[in-house]
């Protein structure tokens, strides 16, 4: 930092020149230690500013609070779901003609909470708060490894989603339901256009797992 | 950067050099000592001022991600999991609330039923928290009725015998809602949240009650 520092020692009169360099000159240098400790503190903060880019989605412990409550949320709207039947009545509302869930969008999932009353808990829950999710339907095909359908999809999860899923066990004589959310008198085992096929020998015709991702937008 | 003190004709010594070592006789040391001390002034008072400004700035750039509400936010969770999964139902039943139980719960001052999982007279020992801790429990639900906004679910108890003893939105219900003055019960217990001007944490749950969805507000201060 010593700039202007000369280096004269060995002219003549040394004990003056001496004394002026050790006085004077020291005094420049302070104030450009100054500056240049001020320049490394705040470059110090600029850098540490642009390594970490700070959006109202980046992780904290607040919004760890917030995913808490989401999957919490999902969780009481899939067994509350479960407990009535809504559950299970949403997977079986499915148009065997069409070969897809009655009143999808032409890429065969809902963009919007499906018209079922599962459908009615996800949008009071999630929906009228501004939160969206997906909900996808995991099961076991016919010739082996599994497959995901999608039933609800609304775009792809943030980093910051979380999930929370429910098992449900569909048996070979569960009636499919219509469009009205009514009953009909077609077994899921006549329905050869569901989605999931039979994989056993038993009564039971396949197990679903429905996972909702839900995720702040 | 200038040194005022020095005389016109080692104005240029620092940058080249070439000073008379007669010119730097004559300045008395007193008087460099002085100069010295106001340029040390100048760089030290920037250093130090920035310094500051690093020490301010920082804590407040992370503040908003602090919380500062460092006991409550597992507090609320505990309360909010254990009522909707537990206390207000069947262990066995996650989020499938009895309907007495509930009902029972918001009715303060009185002893809990034998079959509830909870005891106790007071909010605080209902739910297992210290005394002093604010603590505001509400249920509420969307009929999905008449208004479509959701309020504080309303037990209407058949006290003046005509039979329509019933459950549901307090917005739904008008004058049969009075829980002062009956045996109507409001789902909503403890301090009052927007009155208290200091922070608080809320968890929120779904849970099913009666066949509807509900959610389940607990706030702590």
């Amino acid at each position: 930092m010593k700039l202007v520092r000369n280096c004269a020692g060995g002219r003549d009169a040394p004990g003056q020149w001496r004394a002026r360099t050790a006085t004077a000159d020291r005094g420049q240098a302070h104030t450009l230690e100054g500056v240049v400790a001020s320049l490394v503190l705040l470059s110090a903060v600029v850098f540490a500013l642009e390594m970490t880019a700070v959006t109202p989605l980046s992780a904290s412990t607040s919004s760890q609070h917030i995913e808490n409550q989401q999957e919490a949320t999902a969780r009481g709207v899939l067994a509350a779901g479960a407990e009535t039947g809504a559950l299970k009545r949403t997977l079986l509302f499915w148009n065997t003609s069409s070969g897809q869930f009655f009143n999808v969008s032409e890429r065969g999932y809902y963009t919007a909470p499906p018209p079922t009353d599962l459908g009615a808990m996800l949008n009071r829950s999630f929906d009228r708060n501004g939160i969206a999710y997906n909900v996808y339907l995991r099961y076991q095909n016919q010739d082996g490894p599994r497959s995901t359908r999608n039933l609800v999809y609304q775009g792809r999860p943030s980093d910051n989603a979380v999930s929370a899923s429910w098992s449900v066990a569909l048996y070979q004589n569960d009636k499919l339901f219509d469009h009205e959310n009514q009953p009909t008198d077609v077994n899921l085992s006549d329905a050869p256009s569901y989605f999931a096929g039979n994989t056993t020998d038993s009564s039971v015709h396949n197990v679903v797992h429905v996972e909702v991702v839900v995720w702040r937008i | 950067m200038m040194r005022q003190g020095a005389s016109e004709s080692t104005a240029s010594d620092g940058k080249q050099g070439v000073a008379t070592p007669v010119g730097r006789g004559r300045e008395a040391p007193g008087r460099a000592r002085g100069q010295l001390t106001y340029d040390f002034a100048i760089g030290i008072s920037i250093f130090l001022l920035s310094l500051t400004f690093v020490f301010v700035f920082v804590p407040g750039m992370l503040e908003p991600f602090d919380g500062g509400t460092q006991a409550e936010t597992p507090a609320v969770n505990r309360v909010a999991d254990d009522l909707t999964q537990r206390r207000l139902g069947n262990a066995s039943r996650p989020y499938v609330l009895n309907g007495t139980c509930t009902r029972e719960f918001f009715i303060l001052g009185t002893g809990a039923p034998a079959q509830c999982a909870y005891g106790g007279t007071a909010l605080y020992e209902r739910v297992g928290i210290f005394e002093r801790t604010p603590i505001n429990v509400t249920i509420s639900m969307d009929g999905g009725d008449a208004s479509p906004d959701e309020d504080i679910v309303c037990w209407h108890a058949d006290d003046d015998g005509d039979g329509d003893a019933r459950f549901g939105e307090r917005n739904d219900m008008g004058s049969d809602c009075d829980p002062s003055g009956s045996a109507d019960v409001l789902l909503s217990a403890g301090f009052d949240p927007g009155d208290s001007g200091d922070k608080t944490v809320s968890a929120t749950r779904v849970a099913l009650l009666k066949g509807e969805d509900v959610t389940v507000e607990v706030v702590l201060s």
